[in-house]
């Protein structure tokens, strides 16, 4: 039930969990455990509709390389930015979760086993098809690997009705967190105000955090300077190692023979390199993106490469005057990022918000090794093609020079924000254990793409209900636990 | 109301470019015609990889 903001944490409300945040993440944690039976309060920052004032508060500056302005990249109202997603999903691979020989600093200290039982609440909840095995295209180095590309589920539809009928979810909007007051090692109440100057304490037996891969690093790193450190004690990777997937058009193939990449008329395919060649190449995981080319693309692109090659010019003209015509296909790549400390969120205390908390800034770049693995991902493709002679490859301008540099235009990146809060096996190494926990508080918790480690090179979403429902899992065994006690 | 719309239809259209829907069309060649490159991962040593304009072409294409 939706409940306004002076109703918020009344003297006397008995609250097993606040969650903050009605995105991919917070609301299918709300809604499963006010399902289970525990007393839940949703805050939401913004309004139910989208609005300025809200989506003001998401401006920020951008240090290091081209990226995308930090207020369109998310949305900050009901369903948080699951209201511009565009539904494509794939989990993470297996190999996403190990130390790559190319960066340790890929592993994430769970098992990809760890998720799987919740491959398909996740999927339900999302409306995923269930996609097909890899297979591996002999010699290439390559595997083809599918995406479920559906419906973007909107989590503030799929919960409409629990929001507005559930007798044990309080939901409310412009409710911004300001602060977590902590004492020995827990989180006492959390403090919320709305656009008109109220401020609310919210007392609970756990909070969750799950307000987005940039948010949850800066709202920590606000709280932790208010708690003078007793937050989190070890704040070392506090925001740092932040990621995203950098997207950009690689090239333009031609095809002779589209069936041996199991390219029908007309497709989306994905390809991807398989473990063996990530170790071998040293370089991370990188998703090869094939798409439809359109007939005068395709009739461009072919007087290009006949144009250069006589024997090639003669195959194809052999080929045309039996019926066939060789099909053109345009090639994009969305790949995984290495985690660096230098890749970070921070607070800028030279602009301060609506609500005076510092705006957020990001400093952001490729590494070497981001540069390798896109080049060498496309090469592998480039040299199966031309190897088995079924087509060839034409780089992306960009990718022909030395140094190479990632186009400052475009696509750029997927927006899918991940780090800042990494989970790992100790305080040292990152923010969250491996329930997700913030090492240093017993009862604050944090949901979505923030935790990961390491980020693949598959879009974050399924992962992140994957881990959502995992959490709800252990939360509502911990509830469980107190009562019985 | 009319302001509202207009923005969240671009919020959402640029939430659906990252996801690929804006792709750039044909791009311009610029490195030296005949730069070669040996593979050295490949198992077969023999192997050469011509780029050519931007083409990863065999010797034989030429």
């Amino acid at each position: 039930m939706e409940i306004p903001f002076a109703s918020l944490g009344k003297p006397g409300d008995s609250v097993d969990v606040c969650v903050i945040g009605t995105g991919a993440a917070g609301l299918p944690i709300a809604a499963r455990l006010a399902e289970r039976g525990h007393r839940v309060v949703l805050c939401e920052g913004g309004d139910i509709e989208f609005s300025e004032r809200s989506q003001s508060l998401y401006r920020g500056t951008v240090v290091g390389g081209a990226y995308v302005p930090l207020d369109t990249a998310r949305l900050r109202y009901l369903g948080g930015s699951t209201n511009h997603w565009g539904g494509v999903c794939r989990p993470l691979d297996p190999y996403d979760f190990a130390a790559k020989p190319a960066t340790a600093e890929t592993r994430w200290p769970i098992e990809h086993s760890e998720l799987v039982p919740y491959y398909g609440e996740a999927a339900q909840i999302l409306d995923v098809l269930p996609i097909g095995p890899d297979s591996e295209l002999p010699g290439s180095g390559l595997r083809r690997i599918h995406f479920s590309i559906g419906e973007s589920v909107h989590t503030r539809t799929r919960y409409a009705s629990t929001i507005r009928d559930s007798p044990r979810l309080a939901f409310c909007s412009a409710a911004n967190l300001m602060g977590l007051e902590t004492r020995d090692g827990r989180i006492t109440s959390a403090r919320f105000t709305n656009y008109e100057g109220g401020v609310r304490d919210v007392h609970a037996r756990f909070y969750v955090l799950a307000c987005g891969g940039i948010e949850n690093s800066r709202l920590l790193l606000w709280s932790n300077r208010q708690s003078g450190g007793r937050l989190i004690r070890n704040a070392d990777t506090l925001g740092r190692y932040w990621m995203d997937h950098p997207h950009a058009s690689i090239g333009q193939a031609l095809l002779f023979d589209p069936a041996p990449l199991g390219l029908d008329r007309a497709y989306d395919a994905f390809f991807a390199p398989t473990p063996h060649a990530m170790i071998a190449r040293n370089i991370l995981n990188c998703g090869l993106r094939l798409h439809t080319m359109g007939p005068e693309q395709n009739l461009a692109l072919t007087e290009d490469l006949t144009s250069l090659s006589p024997s090639l010019k003669q195959r194809i003209q052999t080929m045309q005057a039996s019926g066939v015509a060789p099909k053109g296909i345009i090639l994009r790549a969305a790949w995984e990022q290495e985690p660096r400390r230098e890749n970070r969120i921070e607070l800028d205390d030279t602009r301060l918000d609506s609500l005076g908390m510092p705006r957020c800034r990001l400093s952001w770049g490729y590494s070497s090794l981001d540069v390798r693995t896109l080049r060498e991902s496309v090469l592998m493709l480039g040299d199966y093609l031309r190897q088995t002679d079924i087509g060839r490859l034409k780089l992306a301008d960009w990718l022909t020079q030395e140094p190479i540099l990632p186009p400052d235009t475009g696509e750029l990146v997927g927006r899918h924000h991940m780090g800042g809060t990494r989970m790992a096996a100790s305080a040292s190494q990152g923010i969250v254990d491996l329930d997700c926990r913030v090492f240093d508080q017993d009862n604050l918790y944090i949901g979505g793409s923030s935790v990961f480690p390491g980020c693949g090179h598959a879009n974050p979403t399924l992962t992140i209900v994957q881990l959502a429902m995992r959490m709800a899992d252990h939360l509502d065994a911990r509830l469980l636990r107190q009562t019985i006690v | 109301m009319r302001h509202t719309l207009t923005r969240r239809a671009l919020l959402r259209l640029i939430g659906l470019a990252g996801l690929g829907t804006l792709l750039t069309g044909t791009l311009a060649m610029r490195l030296p015609e005949g730069h070669s490159t040996r593979d050295t991962s490949k198992r077969d040593s023999n192997d050469e990889r011509l780029v050519v304009s931007g083409w990863l072409l065999n010797t034989q294409d030429r």
